[in-house]
């Protein structure tokens, strides 16, 4: 179903919005990430693996499912769809992946953050690298789906091939 | 995920589906790339499953179980 322009419009901004303001909340916690492991500073390195979590439910979560869904609404409405075009498809999957990572991941937040809560637990083994491998990754991966969406590289599916 | 000009005139050529501008037969290079790439990464996290064991919440945290370790909160 084809969306009216104004509505095209809306959607796309609401897309770009969400998948960039994702983009940028990987970067602070790639960002907190670095604060954890490097800072000569406790209180620091606590208070960065303390906010993980709630600021990945309050932040990441929401931008990344909203991501998703923008996006899928946004292929379903023009005419780019959702499976004729490699590039879509590769985003769609890229994106879905991220998703479900993250949605996977909010357990070790939580199991990071309890252990920053524990004043008697030695600073070094409060300091974590798993979070930030986690945050470079992602980043990439949502580096990779914005160039995707910015070049649109050529190229139809089976699918799309067969839909023309 | 994707967007349409909304007019035409203004639009770059590279924002127009391949059904307004002609698609090339067969699957892109670029499309193979991705597809070693991507079958590549998860062979190697396969590979790394099978050496190191499960990648799970618990492997990420460094001696878990330790004396002085705390009693992860419940909330987010």
């Amino acid at each position: 179903m084809m969306m009216p322009a104004r509505l095209r419009k809306f959607a796309l901004t609401a897309h770009v919005a969400t998948s960039v303001g994702w983009l940028g909340a990987a970067i602070v916690f790639l960002a907190l990430a670095v604060i954890g492991l490097t800072s000569q500073d406790p209180q620091a390195v606590r208070g960065a693996y303390l906010v993980m979590a709630p600021a990945a439910w309050f932040v990441l979560v929401p931008l990344a499912l909203a991501s998703l869904l923008t996006g899928i609404v946004q292929s379903l409405g023009t005419t780019w769809g959702l499976f004729r075009h490699y590039w879509v498809v590769f985003k769609l999957l890229m994106t879905v992946f991220a998703t479900v990572v993250l949605l996977f991941y909010m357990e070790t937040f939580r199991l990071v953050a309890g252990v920053a809560a524990d004043p008697s637990t030695d600073l070094d083994a409060v300091r974590n690298a798993s979070p930030m491998v986690h945050a470079a990754l992602a980043l990439l991966l949502l580096l990779v789906a914005t160039v995707l969406a910015v070049y649109k590289p050529r190229g139809m599916t089976w699918y799309g091939r067969r839909t023309k | 995920m994707a967007d349409l000009p909304d007019h035409p005139a203004r639009a770059p050529d590279d924002a127009i589906p391949e059904r307004v501008r002609g698609s090339p037969p067969g699957t892109p290079r670029w499309v193979k790339v991705f597809g070693i790439v991507a079958i590549s990464v998860a062979l190697l996290f396969v590979l790394l499953l099978l050496t190191r064991g499960s990648h799970g919440p618990h492997r990420h945290l460094r001696r878990v179980g330790a004396p002085g370790m705390a009693a992860p909160s419940r909330r987010p």
